[in-house]
């Protein structure tokens, strides 16, 4: 079944089955090796966009520039979002904005080194 | 229009030569259980069998398998009662279990050219890339699954 979103099931029904060498301990392992398992990706909703953020070459690389102008006139893609260093093109299906990501002329720039451990400067917080 | 046949069903698809054969799958034909990992054809995520070979779909145009026999995930058996996907349940391999169809279309083709691999040649041919590190219990399931192929 392509598109929706899986139903919930209430937690009344669920049964967690004994163990024992013939049941799998991963409910899902079925699922997972039938290919039926639904993860976010999976999800089709009517009028969906699809989207893909594009990462800087280093983890402290910051977006000096982008042209976004050839990316957004190419097939499908409906919005390139900026806001700081992020960068995110929406489009109408994945491989157009996989192909518009990888169109776009995007210069970054290394910012001082992060020293090892000092997570608030590695996350910004 | 390109003709493609995939699970054995015939399908007449209206895309651009250069689409991705992986997204004709899951967006065209909905068949999302090929995933999309890294896009440039380096983790394995998207392996489906053409005509028996296993093949990165990611970058694979879908004008390069026309007319050929796509087997996905959804076509190795209606209700996951293949040897191998018997042994990737009883091993309990999947962990998030995202990368595990394209595991499991590349141990079937390990499999149907080398019914009895070694541990070496199960680590040559098993080259997918999983982020949860369940690498030693797929090596396990490659061997539960060839067991069974011989009928052991």
């Amino acid at each position: 079944m392509a598109g929706g979103i899986p139903e919930l099931v209430p937690a009344t029904d669920t049964r967690v089955p004994a163990q024992s060498a013939d049941v799998p301990l991963r409910l899902e392992a079925l699922e997972i090796v039938t290919g039926r398992r639904r993860y976010p990706a999976d999800v089709r909703l009517p009028g969906m966009l699809r989207g893909h953020v594009l990462h800087g070459p280093t983890l402290n690389a910051s977006l000096v520039s982008l042209d976004k102008r050839g990316a957004r006139a190419m097939p499908g893609v409906v919005e390139i979002v900026r806001d700081g260093d992020f960068i995110g093109v929406v489009a109408e299906r994945d491989e157009q904005a996989l192909a518009a990501a990888e169109a776009m002329p995007v210069s970054t720039a290394d910012r001082e080194r992060i020293a090892h451990g000092n997570a608030e400067r590695l996350f910004g917080l | 229009m390109i003709a493609l046949t995939v699970n054995g069903k015939r399908h007449e698809i209206d895309v651009p030569d250069e689409m991705p054969l992986l997204w004709a799958l899951r967006d065209i034909l909905g068949l999302t259980g090929t995933k999309f990992g890294c896009g440039a054809g380096l983790c394995g995520a998207c392996a489906v069998h053409v005509d028996g070979s296993v093949t990165l779909s990611c970058i694979t145009p879908v004008s390069a398998v026309r007319g050929k026999q796509i087997t996905t995930i959804e076509g190795v058996s209606p209700d996951g009662s293949h040897p191998v996907q018997q042994a990737w349940i009883k091993a309990q391999v999947p962990q998030c279990g995202y990368c595990q169809p394209g595991q499991i279309m590349v141990a079937i083709a390990l499999l149907e050219q080398n019914a009895n691999p070694s541990d070496g040649q199960i680590a040559q041919a098993m080259g997918n890339i999983c982020r949860c590190g369940t690498y030693e219990r797929i090596r396990a399931a490659v061997r539960l699954a060839a067991g069974k192929a011989k009928g052991a």
